[in-house]
């Protein structure tokens, strides 16, 4: 829908541009102080569970974000357990020491220099991946391979999903996310395109896919949906995704139970 | 003072009647009419050409004076009330000036209200604009107050305010989207057009559901006297315009089309894309009259106008607005004008996607049946007094999906709001001495929203705590509102003036988009139990000059405006998909203010005007920029429009107009970051920065090709952007392709240097 929704700008603006001109300009952006970003993840097991941390830079610098090492870090959840994570380089701390189960809460700790983050979530139950297949289309002449995934919808209402697709082991950038907002209790058939690199790039055969299903909170969902948004520039104002972190941290935590599939491109 | 009190005991007597064009049978709207034997003594035709002058017995010698006509005058001896229809003549001689004007040569330092402006459509005729397409929300544009919307953006800012804050009617029917091809063209098809006022500030009480201005534009009626063809065809659209009597000097029509064709281009594309595409509108504008007999008058008049966009089969979007007036002039005496009017507003879009074998559909519609009761009552030559009540039920349906195709989706359709607006106003313009001239009034509006429907209770958070349900017709909220106004004038001397004006307006129709630049399928919102009605309140004051004969025209105006209950987006908004859309909106207030600038050469082989405003536009929202007042988009602080028209020859007629602005303020990224594998850019303040300043030279020539009582032809020639200035329409960031370790920032521009002629020709 919201692409749907923003196709007659675009496709007028591409005939327009065929007029128009497009360059590359120098723009004065302001510097700001550089702030903590922490993406953390407790899935249901043993995990490892995982929390990364990093800062933001100025624009005009390099895409290189080093890891913020000397944070310490906490998880603990509603049944009375609680694991420092251990730092393993990179901004990346982790344990085995927590295990994720769905329907408990858990609740992250970081002091990272003089600042205290913290945030909730709860795991929702999973939800089972029936089958990943692939279809196949026509699109402006040429065969494309979409690859789909089935399951039925649990009857409880507020539902919210997270999709990551792995081309060959490599994850696709693009957001997958889903709500049952629409189609509660239902069977689902979900496409997940994959848009990365040029036509060479597309699903063939003997590619191997990999898709990991998530049920995750409506906060998280909320998250990746502006996350998009921030990312394709096309929110009704540009802004920073709707984060759970409290503290003034970009990021999230998110618990989730998660299913998976593989397949080989026939 | 006046000599008035003298008569006073005299018996008095109405002269009244309609003015018309001799040569077309159109009725003349502000003719100025005068009494020679008392020269502060007069009145002016209203919109249908009536006028109404009580005076007491005696002998009169009356004065029709109209610019561009031959005054007319009518001697009597004013015994009993007496009818006098005129039809004033075109006067040859200033025919030939460059410019006609439709208004008296003195209504810069004479009119009582600060912040209008009249539009002369010959005048609009001579400005160049994109593609050689006349068009009047283009020109007004160059007024000090009200600011272009930019390249590619529907709608303009007046005095501050949102493009959804302006009342624009077309024959009383309000037009909800006012732009063909998001906003490159009007909607309003010059050669129908017969009369556009824009109020910026100081709006009598007549008008009412916008907040920052109200743009009125009245139809031509066609002539009644004979048939007339005028047409034209430029390089992208072609329109005709055909009117005539119906029965001579009692009823006529006009009719009037026009249509793009550049899709007819797209088809010549080898690219299957393109020429699989469409992309076109058309308009149509047609209008009828009646006379019964000297007291009943008869009007129907109506808009069409729709867009279509297509991509191969896959995809399709049409969208357009609507309008049908029927409206009836009664005089229930010579005193007292009565006009009773139904009107219907439509404005719809559809859109159609076919993807492998998934059909989906949506329709959004907003509609307004509105029932106007009007009363004007002359009680003497001092006073003017209009009253009436207005009312109209509105529905909106925000989106209807239909699906087919192999997915079990169960879409239930957006939910329809329903809600009635109602208006009781008076106002009285008030001559009250040689010197002073008020007009006061106020609007009692009120705003009921009613079910059937959801309606919903947000804790502070946003989210939805509780869901009351109410039935068909059941009053869910209204919102009463007192809104006086007042603006007067008081004359220094013969050639200047000040003004002064206060208006509060409310509104309760709320356009919402989810993106930066306008798209037709932003959401138009009512007001509910949670948006409140939008409350402005205006104050201004200007100083008026004119000199050397009014020849030249300057006006000063300065002016503040304090808004409340304005809306603005939550971070992360998302309008498009979100059925409770109060789930996205932050509330708070706004305000305004700037000074304008006018000086205008009106006649002679070379004329023009300057227009120059400072201004500064601000909004207080609770959970934006640390609840700190931050610069609203429209924000601008320099706005200057410069416009010359030279008459070189008879034949030959040059234009030039020059437009310099501060850029809009816009939200940029101030350092990135990764997350989920990506670069993501990282803002730390709304409106923060500005696009850079735009400016653009546009020229256009008309050659005067053949020209004869029969038959007369021209040729424009126009180039916009003359000099390609690359004015940004998009600033977005990426990864460098060449270099992705790094970002950078691009912009893409539209329209450089785009010639146009066309060719418009009448008999």
């Amino acid at each position: 829908m919201q692409s749907i929704k923003h196709l007659p700008l675009t496709i007028l603006l591409g005939i327009l541009l065929l007029a128009g001109c497009e360059k590359v300009i120098e723009v004065d952006l302001n510097s700001a102080s550089p702030k903590y970003v922490i993406e953390a993840v407790v899935t249901d097991g043993q995990g490892p569970q995982q929390v990364r941390i990093t800062q933001t830079k100025n624009f005009d610098e390099n895409n290189d974000f080093e890891g913020v090492g000397t944070a310490q870090v906490t998880i603990a959840d509603d049944a009375g357990n609680s694991s420092l994570l251990s730092y393993t380089g990179g901004g990346l701390y982790e344990t085995t020491a927590l295990a994720g189960v769905p329907g408990r809460t858990y609740y992250l700790t970081v002091n990272a220099g003089e600042e205290t983050f913290t945030a909730t979530s709860a795991m929702p139950e999973p939800v089972a991946l029936d089958s990943l297949y692939i279809e196949e289309f026509t699109t402006f002449g040429d065969p494309v391979k979409i690859p789909y995934i089935s399951y039925n919808d649990p009857p409880v209402i507020r539902n919210y999903y997270r999709y990551l697709l792995y081309v060959n082991n490599v994850r696709a950038k693009s957001i997958y996310i889903n709500t049952d907002d629409r189609n509660n209790g239902s069977p689902v058939e979900r496409p997940l395109p994959y848009f990365e690199g040029g036509d060479e790039d597309r699903l063939k055969a003997g590619d191997i896919i990999t898709v990991e299903m998530q049920s995750i909170e409506q906060a998280v969902y909320d998250y990746f949906f502006s996350l998009d948004q921030t990312i394709e520039q096309d929110a009704a104002t540009p802004a920073n995704p709707v984060s759970n972190i409290t503290g003034g941290a970009l990021g999230y935590f998110s618990a989730h139970s998660t299913q998976t599939a593989t397949l080989e491109v026939e | 003072m006046s000599t008035i009190p003298v008569f006073a005991q005299q018996a008095k007597h109405t002269i009244s009647g309609t003015v018309k064009d001799k040569s077309t049978g159109e009725t003349l709207i502000g003719v100025t009419i005068r009494v020679q034997e008392m020269p502060s003594t007069g009145t002016i035709t209203n919109e249908y050409g009536y006028y109404s002058l009580t005076l007491p017995e005696g002998a009169y010698t009356i004065l029709f004076n109209y610019l561009g006509y031959q005054t007319k005058s009518h001697a009597l001896t004013l015994k009993a009330g007496t009818k006098i229809d005129v039809a004033l003549e075109e006067d040859a001689q200033e025919l030939n000036e460059v410019v006609v004007t439709a208004t008296r040569p003195d209504d810069n330092v004479k009119n009582p209200l600060p912040g209008v402006q009249k539009l002369d459509m010959a005048e609009i005729n001579k400005v160049p604009v994109l593609m050689g397409e006349r068009d009047v929300l283009k020109t007004m544009q160059l007024i000090p107050g009200i600011k272009s919307a930019g390249e590619g953006n529907a709608g303009f800012y007046v005095r501050g305010g949102g493009a959804d804050q302006n009342l624009i009617l077309l024959d009383d029917a309000l037009v909800y989207n006012a732009s063909h091809l998001l906003g490159f063209f009007s909607t309003f098809n010059s050669d129908a057009i017969k009369d556009v006022t824009i109020y910026k500030g100081g709006m009598p009480a007549e008008y009412g559901g916008r907040l920052s201005s109200v743009l009125d534009i009245t139809m031509n009626e066609g002539n009644n006297q004979e048939y007339h063809v005028n047409g034209g065809i430029g390089i992208i659209s072609a329109k005709l315009n055909v009117e005539g009597p119906i029965q001579k000097g009692k009823s006529s029509f006009l009719l009037s089309g026009r249509r793009t064709y550049a899709d007819v281009f797209l088809k010549l594309s080898n690219d299957e894309n393109i020429s699989n595409s469409s992309l076109y509108f058309y308009d149509l504008n047609a209008k009828a009259n009646y006379t019964f007999s000297d007291k009943d008058r008869l009007f129907v008049s109506g808009y069409f106008g729709r867009d279509k966009l297509g991509f191969r089969d896959m995809f399709a979007i049409d969208w357009g607005n609507a309008t049908a007036t029927l409206r009836w002039n009664h005089l229930l005496n010579a005193r007292l004008f009565s006009n009773t009017s139904v009107i219907f507003s439509d404005y719809s879009y559809r859109i159609d996607v076919d993807f492998n074998d998934n059909e989906i559909g949506i329709t959004s519609r907003i509609r307004d049946w509105n029932l106007k009761q009007e009363f004007q009552y002359f009680p003497n030559p001092q006073n003017t007094l209009k009253f009436g009540i207005q009312s109209t039920y509105h529905t909106v349906v925000p989106g209807e999906i239909s699906y087919s195709g192999p997915q079990a989706f169960t879409l239930p359709p957006l939910q329809e709001r329903y809600s009635w607006e109602n208006g009781l106003y008076f106002t009285n313009n008030w001559n009250a001495s040689d010197r002073l001239e008020l007009v006061y009034g106020a609007r009692l509006s009120s705003f009921s929203v009613l079910g059937a429907g959801d309606f919903y209770s947000l804790n502070e958070q946003h989210r939805v705590v509780d869901t009351t349900s109410y039935g068909a017709g059941e009053f869910v909220k209204t919102y009463v509102n007192l809104e006086p106004r007042l603006s007067a004038a008081w004359q220094l001397n013969d050639k200047s003036s000040v003004k002064a004006s206060y208006a509060r307006t409310t509104q309760n129709m709320h356009l919402l988009s989810n993106s930066t630049t306008s798209n037709p399928t932003d959401k138009w919102v009512p007001s509910s139990n949670t948006i409140k009605p939008q409350i402005g309140d205006q104050v201004s004051a200007g100083y008026f000059r004119n000199f050397a004969n009014n020849k030249y025209e300057f006006s000063t105006e300065a002016y503040y405006k304090y808004m409340q209950n304005q809306i603005d987006y939550k971070d992360g908004a998302d309008i498009t998909n979100s059925d409770v859309v109060e789930t996205e909106l932050l509330f708070g207030k706004g305000r305004a203010y700037g000074i304008e600038f006018f000086l205008k050469k009106r006649y002679g082989r070379f004329n023009g005007w300057i227009g120059y405003t400072l201004s500064r536009t601000e909004r207080l929202i609770e959970g934006i920029n640390e609840s700190s007042w931050y610069p609203a988009r429209q924000d601008r602080t320099h706005d200057l429009s410069l416009v010359g028209i030279y008459e070189l020859s008879p034949k030959w007629t040059l234009s030039a107009s020059w437009v310099y602005n501060t850029g809009n303020a816009v939200t940029f990224p101030s350092g990135k970051y990764r997350i989920n594998e990506q670069v993501v850019f990282y803002y730390t303040e709304r409106n923060g920065y500005r696009l850079p300043d735009y400016h653009r030279l546009d020229v256009g020539a008309t050659l005067q090709l053949k020209k004869t009582e029969r038959f007369s032809s021209e040729l424009v020639f126009s180039i916009y952007n003359a000099y390609g200035r690359e004015n940004p329409f998009i600033i977005n960031f990426r990864e460098n392709e060449n270099n992705p370790s790094m970002t950078e920032a691009y912009q893409v521009a539209l329209f450089k240097l785009v010639p146009s002629v066309s060719y418009n020709f009448r008999f």
